[in-house]
């Protein structure tokens, strides 16, 4: 580094240098820039630091169209800050959105659910054996276990739904409309997909889930429908775990088609009979 | 604050299932009931084939929805003021293409409702049956009041509206208003009938708005193309109304 004869440059200088060599990078800012001080110092250091050799190089060129140089730097600022938020959201080791992004989302789409009409669902899926995935092949293979379904979670859901990781091997999916049986079909799939997974020879995967969907009339909170959805999950643990649970499970077990069914005209005639 | 005139509106339809149970009665004055509220309204007569909300207001409008549809005016040149202080975008009636209109035509259709502005709510009154008009206009709006009474066919008909818009477009946000009871008591009893059987086969359960008394009046009132929540306020039937006028502003639509 050519030492700098303005001593608050120096200062300057010294710094950017100690973050270029902390990133590992080999750029210099000395020979080049030295040689042209009057449009250098037209450049904020902090703007300097990033830009590529070959960059640095043509400042020292008169054709260079500076300002243009500096629009491009402030697109690379925006880019990190927006890569700086979005790790504000999303979950380090899986990529999908962060518990704290979940919560703010539900919120917003169980709005959106009373505004509209058109209910969504929330879904909670765990993992059944994690513990023994991770005494098996180790933190590191658990991670990468970890990785793995989020991504699977991600591929069997559609682009329209939140898949956040929740915690742990537990993670929360928000399907903004969409009912129950549409909710319950894709669980389903999903289910299946998972219990395809294997870890190592002869350790299969399964999880549970639970899904619930939000009804538009009631005045439940967020935390009520989390709620609502753990509990699903918690009863599809209980149920014997590598299964779906859902508040209408019974209901559901008759799936058919629209027509008003003759068990249902039963119920209907039999009670206004009754008066 | 938004202004009146760029607010989106809340869109409420009016079905049944079966025709003959009150629906065009009720959306006439349901919608008279919110004006009173200070909500401003407007009123779609969503029967393309036999409208009949003109008639029960006394109004004799000379363009309607067919203009639109088939000609070149737009939704807003048709709109007609009514003495029930709403507004009201007429149907046309006995117009063989309008009643069987193709899915386009019906899209586009919604497409114009939905870009109204300036109204609190929007009221849909359907027509009669489960075609596809009838279901895409239930579609459209946000919530979904079915009109039942005691007849055994208008429960039928009306749960399978439920089950048929909540089976093939996941609907869920039901009111029920129960028609021509002989006292509360009896409206609440059928309402717990059709609820109880949602919740039975299809795991939802349906809002109670509230029931509207038998009212050897109401007979009159429709014969003199008058609006009973206006021409009678203090009747039974009018606080009947005013209940479920509570209920829907309630909803946050």
């Amino acid at each position: 580094m050519t030492p700098n004869k303005k001593p608050g440059r120096m200062k300057e200088q010294t710094r950017i240098a100690a973050l270029e060599n902390g990133s590992g990078r080999q750029n210099s800012l000395s020979a080049p820039l030295n040689s042209r001080k009057s449009r250098k110092s037209a450049i904020s250091p902090a703007l300097l630091d990033g830009l590529s050799e070959a960059d640095r190089n043509r400042l020292g060129d008169n054709s260079v169209n500076v300002p243009g140089m500096l629009l491009r730097r402030i697109a690379e600022v925006e880019k990190e800050n927006r890569r700086l938020k979005s790790l504000l959201l999303t979950d380090d080791l899986t990529g999908l959105y962060n518990r704290r992004f979940f919560l703010t989302q539900l919120e917003i789409e169980i709005s959106r659910a009373k505004r509209t009409g058109q209910s969504c669902c929330l879904m909670m899926i765990d993992c059944d054996n994690f513990k023994l995935i991770n005494d098996t092949v180790g933190h590191d293979g658990g991670d990468r276990f970890l990785k793995k379904i989020g991504r699977l979670i991600r591929d069997n859901l559609r682009s329209t739904d939140f898949v956040c990781r929740y915690g742990g091997d537990e993670f929360a999916v928000i399907m903004p409309d969409t009912h129950l049986p549409e909710g319950v079909i894709i669980a389903e799939r999903l289910l299946k997909s998972i219990s395809l997974v294997r870890v190592k020879k002869d350790l299969r995967v399964s999880a549970s889930i639970g899904i619930a969907a939000y009804d538009v009339f009631s005045e439940k909170t967020a935390t009520d429908f989390f709620k609502e959805s753990d509990l699903e999950l918690y009863r599809a643990k209980e149920r014997g775990r590598n299964r779906i649970s859902h508040p209408a499970l019974a209901a559901m077990a008759r799936r058919e088609t629209t027509a008003v069914g003759p068990e249902e005209k039963m119920a209907l005639y039999r009670i206004r009979k009754k008066k | 604050m938004k202004t009146r005139d760029s607010k989106v509106p809340g869109i409420v339809s009016v079905t049944s299932g079966k025709g003959g149970v009150g629906k065009t009665f009720i959306t006439c004055n349901l919608a008279a009931a919110l004006v009173r509220n200070g909500e401003k309204i407007l009123v779609v007569d969503g029967d393309l084939g036999l409208a009949n909300i003109d008639i029960m207001l006394g109004v004799n409008p000379r363009n309607n929805l067919k203009d639109v549809i088939f000609g070149k005016m737009g939704i807003r040149d048709i709109i007609v003021p009514t003495k029930g202080g709403f507004d009201l975008v007429p149907s046309s009636s006995g117009v063989r293409e309008m009643a069987q209109l193709l899915f386009e035509k019906v899209e586009s259709v919604k497409e114009m409702i939905r870009s109204l502005r300036g109204y609190d709510k929007i009221i849909l009154d359907t027509g009669a049956g489960i075609s596809e008009v009838v279901l895409q206009f239930n579609l459209l709006a946000s919530r979904n009041i079915i009109v039942i009474n005691k007849e055994l066919t208008s429960l039928t008909d009306a749960y399978a509206m439920i089950k048929t818009m909540y089976q093939v477009f996941g609907r869920s946000g039901f009111g029920i208003i129960v028609n021509c009871t002989a006292d509360d008591r009896e409206g609440d009893e059928i309402y717990r009938h059709i609820s109880s059987i949602c919740e039975k086969f299809l795991n939802i359960r349906p809002n109670y708005l509230g029931s509207i008394l038998d009212d050897s009046s109401v007979p009159k009132s429709i014969l003199q193309q008058q609006i009973a929540v206006l021409s009678a306020p203090k009747s039974r039937i009018s606080q009947n109304f005013q209940h479920i006028t509570k209920m829907i502003s309630s909803w946050r639509v």
